[in-house]
């Protein structure tokens, strides 16, 4: 019986909790045509430099900074572009717009990422994105943070 | 006849050794998350590994890359995955140097490359996106691609050639910013970044050095947006001679 623990103990110390890391993270979220607000939640953790462990313990993590208050998706539900601009405009302190000040919608979130050269104009805060244009408007803001390398 | 056939043999040999030889490709530093796949699987990346051609490289996030491909380095961002597609070096036939070929595939984020550049050995360092592909000789550049964007190359040092997939070509010297946007079929023009930041002002020419102080100082309205269209701005069209400055950044 004991051989046994021990042999299952083995086998589960070899699985992490979360196989993937920041880079295997990734590259499955690029092949996804369609991004998923959990994916947006778990990359936001990478990003701050915090480790992922399950979407409601990061969402609650997140919480805490302000960076998904009212927002109560459901892990599953497909990524509209408003929705990230919200958390990339919470997260970098966009005051670009006036609007997004006085409102703070996902609608003037968008224009103020556009205002901040996040994210391109001619969109919609509808626009569902794909695992690849997640990727792409946080890079652009981690860029922006970072200033020009 | 043992002198023809030696003849023969030696010709053979420098054929065969004209040919293109892989050139080195080495790990120099890895921070963070770092993956590559040469085969079916991504495996960790790590300091001093060596690399064939064919091989993908993939960072995460707060993570990055350094890579030699011959002499040249090859820096990749956070959230880049590139294919190192060709490394080879070649003798030219006529003996007069070498041609040293690097071809990178950038599928989504950023690169810095620096590319090392020797007399006598011809360099082409190209980076292919899925909208157009830079080539460099000698020169550092920073290429970055993203499927919304498109592609953008920042020179930082020498001469970059920008060529689109409709065979729209670009030259561009240091300082200067090609970008292709994935819906336009031109790419932008090479000063529009300096475009939007400068700023004309335009004033009657009899006006006096003190009125023109005073209207530069006080009266910003004379400040005419660049990219703003002069109908918008002045209501009646009349001929009139003007002094037109532009401060260009």
């Amino acid at each position: 019986m004991k051989r046994l623990l021990i042999l299952v103990l083995i086998l589960l110390a070899g699985i992490p909790l979360y196989p993937q890391d920041s880079a295997g993270f990734i590259n499955t979220l690029g092949d996804k045509e369609t991004a998923t607000f959990g994916d947006a939640v778990t990359l936001f953790s990478y990003v701050i430099n915090r480790t992922p462990r399950g979407f409601q313990q990061d969402r609650a993590a997140l919480n805490e900074t302000g960076l998904l208050r009212n927002m109560d998706y459901d892990q599953n539900r497909s990524l509209r572009r408003g929705i990230l601009a919200r958390m990339i405009a919470r997260h970098m302190h966009l005051k670009g717009s006036l609007m997004y000040l006085i409102f703070g919608t996902e609608r003037y979130a968008y224009t103020a990422c556009v205002a901040g050269g996040i994210m391109d104009p001619g969109g919609s805060e509808w626009d569902v994105l794909s695992g690849e244009e997640l990727i792409e408007a946080i890079t652009r803001m981690t860029d922006a943070m970072e200033g020009s390398r | 006849m043992k002198r023809l056939m030696a003849l023969i043999v030696g010709a053979a040999a420098v054929a065969l050794f004209a040919g293109p030889i892989s050139a080195e490709i080495k790990v120099l530093s890895v921070n963070g998350s770092v993956s590559y796949k040469s085969g079916q699987r991504w495996e960790p990346l790590r300091t001093l590994m060596r690399l064939t051609p064919g091989t993908k490289v993939s960072t995460g996030a707060r993570s990055s890359a350094v890579i030699q491909i011959e002499k040249h380095t090859l820096t990749v961002n956070p959230m880049t995955m590139i294919k190192i597609y060709e490394s080879s070096e070649k003798t030219r036939t006529s003996g007069a140097g070498a041609v040293s070929s690097t071809k990178i595939g950038l599928r989504r984020g950023s690169v810095r490359a620096k590319i090392f550049r020797e007399q006598r050995v011809k360099t082409e360092f190209r980076v292919a996106t899925p909208v157009a592909t830079s080539s460099v000789r000698g020169t550092e550049e920073l290429i970055s691609y993203g499927p919304s964007r498109g592609m953008t190359i920042k020179v930082l040092d020498g001469i970059v050639r920008g060529d689109n997939r409709n065979g729209a070509t670009r030259y561009l010297k240091a300082g200067l910013t090609f970008h292709q946007r994935p819906i336009n079929s031109d790419p932008d023009p090479l000063l529009a970044e300096a475009r939007e930041r400068a700023i004309a002002s335009v004033f009657p020419k009899d006006n006096t050095t003190r009125e023109e102080n005073t209207s530069r100082s006080f009266s910003p309205e004379n400040f005419v947006d660049n990219v703003e269209s002069p109908e918008r701005i002045v209501d009646t069209k009349v001929n009139s001679n003007v002094t037109l400055y532009i401060t260009w950044p």
